[in-house]
């Protein structure tokens, strides 16, 4: 099945125009498939796999909404806590700090 | 207030009469592993028990089970999945055959002394059957006397109870089977476990064993005996048998090997570990075995000098209370040794062992080929293949359920939690062609995607990077 696919790929390459439309759907549906896959993996690195229909439901519901909340926290907090980080240790590395002392005439 | 009495009162021992009053409160302490019963092995329970109804050869037949309440209660459709590639039966050479011309001489013992022995050993249950028998197991191990019994599991248990008792020490391996530590729990001897084939952790606990004695009154211990395995069934791994017998010897212990698994599976001629090791039969103090797991019959012996298995015929529990083994199983094991020893004129039983030899070593090298995790020493014929989530047992079976073949998949009790494995056991009656189905389905199903998913029967690329520069070369060559 792999030497067909990577024959299938090589081949794809010398289509005449008329067949891209075929090939454009065929991969598609290969991304479509590849995220089955990994929604696939998902339930069975959680052992979600296991559940009845309503408990992964209530499952994905608390995941998703915890997730959505780190997310947010992130895009919040984290772009000031680098700011922060950054002049501290460039403060420790012997960099001047941003002085606040100006000449005045 | 009354449910934490109940809580305190009702731990270790348990208050009975007190249980009983507050029977309609659900009991706040109940152990892991009824928790892990009730929610992780019901949902996926309906890949174990499941009903043969054919001879279990290389391939076999399954009755078709299916469930409305998950998993709580099955019923059968009444139909039969038919040839599914059997990966879990232990027929390691392929005995489990009916082939009515390999069968003759079984028949025959059929109708003259029919299916039931009806009495025990000391009765009136000794056949001229087991007789030969035992003489052949003697003869095929190269041992002064063996002694045979009905069930391979209560050979264990209820043997090692009558070779030690209290005040003497059992050194046991981390991964026994249930048998032996049922039969050690019985004996009443004191148990100290040994990492699983670590030398020496073994020499540590021997020479403390020697040198402080006994736990309180300090004497000598009557007896030293070490319990091991030749194949460890969940495992693969194979016991380090020439480093244990210099052991046993450099500290006078006694050594019990239990091959279950590797009798008949391992050696240039199949007797097992002692041979593959190319030591003396006569260094092992009592060598136990079975004959589940490669002549196709049911039934355990053990084997040694004389004047153990002699004290064993006398002594042993199974063989005052058992009945014995029935004369056409006899008889199966009978034609099967004879086979592998070649006394019936062919070559057939070497043949066997070296199938199954060139199949274990090739399906090894597959799997290890893709890239799975598989445990045990390369000539074994049992391979775990890692499965590490509990929530990937039942996908697994499923799958390969679906792909029509039948593999067995263990899980929490009989592993670690988190080292959950499907374990294949190798047959010399297996095909180059069903090995190949295994191991290029195995690798379709988990390292695909569509197909692995069971959403669409095309099977997609490997991994993203594949497919992106496809999608680079698609937009180029519509460029062009």
């Amino acid at each position: 099945m792999l030497s067909m696919e990577k024959a299938g790929k090589e081949g794809t390459c010398q289509q005449s125009p008329s067949q891209n439309h075929w090939n454009l759907a065929m991969d598609i549906k290969r991304v479509k498939d590849y995220i089955y896959w990994l929604y696939y993996q998902y339930l069975l690195i959680t052992c979600s796999y296991v559940l009845e229909p309503w408990e992964q439901s209530m499952f994905h519901t608390i995941t998703v909404t915890v997730f959505a909340m780190v997310l947010y926290t992130a895009y919040v907090f984290v772009p000031i806590h680098i700011r922060l980080a950054f002049e501290f240790f460039s403060q420790i590395f012997g960099v001047q700090p941003d002085s606040t002392v100006s000449v005045v005439n | 207030c009354i449910l934490i009495n109940h809580f305190f009162l009702c731990n270790g021992n348990g208050l009975s009469s007190l249980a009983d009053i507050f029977l309609d409160f659900v009991p706040l302490y109940q152990d892991f592993e009824n928790f892990y019963t009730r929610n992780l092995y019901m949902r996926i329970r309906d890949n174990w028990n499941r009903p043969i109804c054919s001879v279990p050869g290389p391939q076999f037949d399954l009755m078709e089970r299916v469930t409305d309440d998950y998993n709580w209660t099955f019923r059968f459709t009444g139909r039969i999945i038919k040839n599914v590639i059997n990966m879990g039966s232990y027929n390691y050479l392929g005995f489990a055959e009916t082939d009515p011309n390999a069968l003759k001489t079984v028949t025959k013992e059929l109708q003259k002394y029919g299916t039931g022995i009806c009495s025990t050993r000391q009765e009136m249950g000794t056949l001229d059957k087991h007789v030969e028998l035992e003489n052949l197991v003697a003869k095929f191990l190269g041992v002064e006397d063996a002694m045979v019994f009905g069930m391979g599991f209560a050979t264990n248990s209820m043997n090692i109870p009558a070779l030690v008792g209290k005040g003497c020490l059992i050194l046991s391996d981390e991964l026994n089977h249930t048998s032996l530590v049922l039969g050690a729990r019985l004996s009443g001897a004191t148990i100290r476990i040994f990492k699983h084939n670590n030398m020496q952790s073994l020499e540590k606990l021997l020479r403390d064993a020697i040198i402080y004695g006994q736990p309180r009154s300090r004497r000598a211990w009557r007896k030293i005996i070490i319990l091991v395995e030749g194949i460890y069934s969940m495992e693969g791994s194979i016991v380090r048998l020439p480093e244990i017998v210099s052991l046993k010897r450099k500290y006078k212990a006694y050594l019990y090997l239990d091959e279950a698994h590797s009798i008949g599976a391992v050696g240039a001629t199949g007797r097992g570990v002692v041979e593959y090791f190319g030591m003396n039969p006569d260094d092992v103090d009592v060598l136990m075995g079975t004959f589940t797991k490669s002549f196709g019959a049911a039934g355990g012996y053990i084997a040694g000098k004389k004047g153990l298995v002699d004290f064993l015929r006398t002594h042993s529990h199974s063989a005052v209370y058992a009945t014995s083994m029935c004369p056409p199983v006899a008889e199966q094991i009978i034609r099967a040794m004879k086979c592998l020893m070649g006394l019936d004129g062919t070559t057939q039983g070497l043949q066997r062992v070296r199938q199954l030899g060139k199949n274990t070593r090739y399906f090894r090298r597959r799997l290890h080929e893709m890239g799975f995790i598989i445990y045990g020493n390369d000539d074994s014929p049992v391979v775990p293949l890692l499965l590490y989530m509990p929530g990937k047992i039942g996908a697994f079976a499923r799958r390969m359920l679906e792909k029509n073949i039948g593999v067995v998949v263990v899980g929490f009790p009989a592993t670690p939690i988190t080292e959950s494995r499907a374990r294949f056991c190798v047959s010399a009656a297996h095909t180059r062609e069903m090995l190949d189905t295994v191991s290029t389905d195995v690798l379709l199903k988990l390292t695909s995607d569509a197909k692995g998913a069971g959403r669409s029967c095309v099977s997609v690329t490997l991994n993203l990077s594949n497919s992106f520069f496809t999608f680079v070369f698609l937009v180029l060559s519509l460029d062009l």
